[in-house]
């Protein structure tokens, strides 16, 4: 396989669409990874893969490990994979793969489809109609741990004895209780976080408790709580969005120091892949 | 704030990595080359925060230069 330019070319494999979505509507002319290679639509019966070339030299897996450390290079690529994902999602119903997923020769992709033919199918049916939205909350800790001392006469009344320690103890059996009071303050956040998360998942075909991102990373005064995304239907975005935006008024009202953030329409990102997620991410087995 | 994100459709670029290499593809034998257990956002976070925000400031600067000439306010945080 050859680029335009020559060099020893990849398959650079996006999503896979059912064909007849693709033929009731195809797509003009996208640009690839490369810009000098656009986006071609590969059919395989039902299933139509998207994919474009990617030079070898910047996609051979060894390369591709050096490179996704490069921050420009993985930001640019990653956007691009993204943004062409968010086009075809609009479009067509859509099993987006993961960032690099690679093929040194069509005849393999051909093998791949055919071995995942049944999978792919059944997810393509599944996924018709249905879009992820990305749900985050981020919570203010102090005010929690206050309340947690607040509302227990049992750390108040420890605290009292405290004062009447000799200093060496004190400062033992302060540590001990902070830590106590702490794990109670995160017991709370996890249990207002799971009601919200409840109702969500009420509305919702597929659910995935994912990594919270740790506050270095997020860059804020609040750490995150709750991390999860959803699947949805499509028509039901309004209600799911709604369903948020009534939390946060309810969370400011009652002053409970959470902020909510979602994104989306994602493609369904952690409910497909070549196998099926479904089993893992069904409501009540996340 | 979730209008705006939907509004803008903007995403950061961690939640664009979280969801794209999100126990990235692996496969088995010579079918594919995929990254293997990549994990970048939770593993090297020092490093690229620190890469985000230097793109950030890169970003803003450009953006700054290319909307001088105009009333439109910039789009990047």
């Amino acid at each position: 396989m050859q680029t335009n330019s020559g060099a020893p070319a990849l398959l650079y494999l996006y999503a896979l669409i059912p064909t007849n979505e693709y033929e009731e509507a195809p797509m003009e002319p996208m640009e690839g990874m490369e810009p000098d290679n656009n986006i071609s639509f590969i059919k395989h019966g039902s299933i139509t893969a998207v994919v474009t070339h990617v030079p070898e030299e910047e996609f051979s897996q060894e390369k591709l490990q050096k490179n996704v450390e490069k921050m420009e290079w993985l930001q640019a690529k990653a956007f691009h994979h993204h943004e062409t994902m968010n086009q075809l999602h609009d479009r067509y119903t859509t099993i987006p793969l993961k960032f690099g997923t690679i093929f040194e020769q069509e005849a393999n992709l051909a093998e791949m489809i055919e071995k995942y033919h049944e999978s792919v199918t059944a997810q393509l049916s599944y996924l018709k109609g249905k879009e992820e939205w990305n749900v985050k909350t981020y919570a203010d800790q102090q005010l929690f741990t206050e309340a947690v001392v607040q509302n227990s006469e049992e750390i108040q009344a420890k605290e009292a004895e405290l004062e009447a320690m000799p200093a060496g103890r004190r400062f033992f059996e302060k540590k001990k209780m902070d830590q106590f009071i702490e794990a109670q303050a995160d017991e709370q956040i996890e249990k207002h976080c799971q009601s919200f998360h409840d109702e969500l998942t009420a509305w919702s075909e597929g659910t995935e408790i994912k990594k919270n991102w740790e506050k270095r990373v997020t860059d804020r005064e609040k750490e995150m709580a709750w991390n999860a995304v959803y699947l949805i239907h499509s028509k039901d975005r309004e209600a799911f969005i709604q369903l948020i935006e009534q939390r946060q008024e309810k969370e400011e009202a009652e002053e409970t120091g959470m902020d909510l953030e979602c994104t989306g329409p994602w493609p369904a990102f952690h409910f497909s892949g070549l196998t099926d997620r479904r089993e893992q991410n069904a409501p009540g087995h996340s | 704030m979730p209008q705006d994100t939907l509004k803008n459709r903007e995403v950061s670029l961690l939640d664009v990595l979280d969801s794209v290499l999100d126990k990235g593809v692996v496969l088995q034998g010579d079918v594919t080359i995929s990254i293997a257990g990549i994990d970048l956002v939770y593993l090297d976070l020092r490093v690229l925060i620190a890469s985000v925000e230097t793109l950030r400031q890169a970003e803003l600067k450009t953006q700054k230069e290319f909307v001088s000439n105009s009333s439109e306010p910039s789009q990047v945080e």
